[in-house]
């Protein structure tokens, strides 16, 4: 096992995501990827990963993404990342900066390629309820009919 | 796709039940020995926990406030990796406060590494949650209400 930093495509997914390529982003993704946002239901596979980074994308931007911890372990093909990063989003259509800090858990899996992909992710904010980006996407979700 | 020998055989799940009991019954001491000595834990909304002490003072605290009434896991994956433990499940729960009010239902979903020991049992390393539920139901509004509620500057009576 190490913990020494290893040449995993993390920062490219912040890129990605700061720069809204949805193709970048989802190439990041195993096919069978799990990814758990707060406050919706869980995703399975890439086709599923890609609807919700689209639907994402079509409401907000997100402008700045600061990681300020990560922890890499390596154990062979496996590598799990914890960090935490916060983040600045700006609704497209109208609405106020929205500040967030979040903690997420990611888990790489290297493939004989040599390519390393992403098989599960999860994430959380450290922010009281009611304050963050994910209230945004709630109202969003509540607006489309999307809840009860 | 991996190229080491991965193991489906759910060996976390003796664990996780005496976690789950534990924490049904408010049992702070088994759920602080669940934990490894570096375990990271990311409660939502709330400071990233780190290390069995803080861990510990994070459950006492808890149930000072709560009472988990029903823990159940609909769903539950685990991949084994040499000696860490991938866990990937949903969870309902049902929790009342102590002082009163209604029971509160959430469901969720955790991902948790578990890491092998050397007298063969596993503990958490590192574990974070999420609720599926809008903002705003859901366990977490209790949380948040209790630590606004302390961070508020008391007032000189």
């Amino acid at each position: 096992m190490s913990t020494e930093p290893i040449q995993i495509p993390h920062d490219e997914v912040r890129e990605a995501s700061m720069s809204g390529n949805i193709s970048a982003l989802v190439s990041m993704f195993e096919d069978d990827a799990v990814l758990m946002p707060p406050n919706d239901t869980t995703l399975y596979g890439k086709e599923e990963i890609q609807s919700w980074w689209e639907e994402y994308f079509t409401y907000f931007r997100v402008t700045s993404s600061v990681e300020t911890e990560r922890e890499v372990t390596l154990d062979g093909d496996q590598a799990y990342v914890r960090s935490s990063f916060s983040i600045t989003i700006v609704p497209k259509q109208q609405g106020a900066r929205i500040l967030d800090d979040i903690r997420s858990l990611t888990v790489w899996n290297r493939r004989p390629d040599g390519n390393w992909k992403i098989t599960h992710q999860i994430w959380n904010s450290t922010k009281p309820v009611g304050s963050g980006t994910n209230r945004y996407m709630t109202r969003m979700l509540q607006k489309k009919g999307a809840r009860p | 796709m991996s190229t080491q020998p991965v193991a489906h055989e759910d060996v976390i799940l003796p664990f996780r039940r005496a976690w789950a009991q534990a924490a049904k019954a408010g049992d702070v001491e088994t759920l602080a020995l669940s934990a490894a000595e570096d375990i990271v834990a990311m409660s939502p909304n709330d400071t990233t926990v780190y290390g069995r002490a803080e861990y510990r003072s994070w459950w006492e605290e808890y149930f000072q406030y709560f009472r988990i009434t029903a823990l159940d896991e609909p769903e539950r994956s685990v991949i084994v990796h040499g000696d860490f433990a991938l866990e990937h499940s949903a969870y309902m729960i049902a929790i009342v406060a102590v002082n009163g009010g209604s029971r509160i239902r959430d469901d969720g979903r955790t991902l948790t590494i578990w890491k092998h020991q050397p007298d063969d049992s596993w503990k958490m390393w590192q574990t974070i949650w999420n609720s599926t539920k809008p903002i705003g139901v859901g366990t977490n509004r209790y949380m948040s209400r209790l630590m606004q509620k302390k961070a508020r500057p008391q007032r000189d009576s």
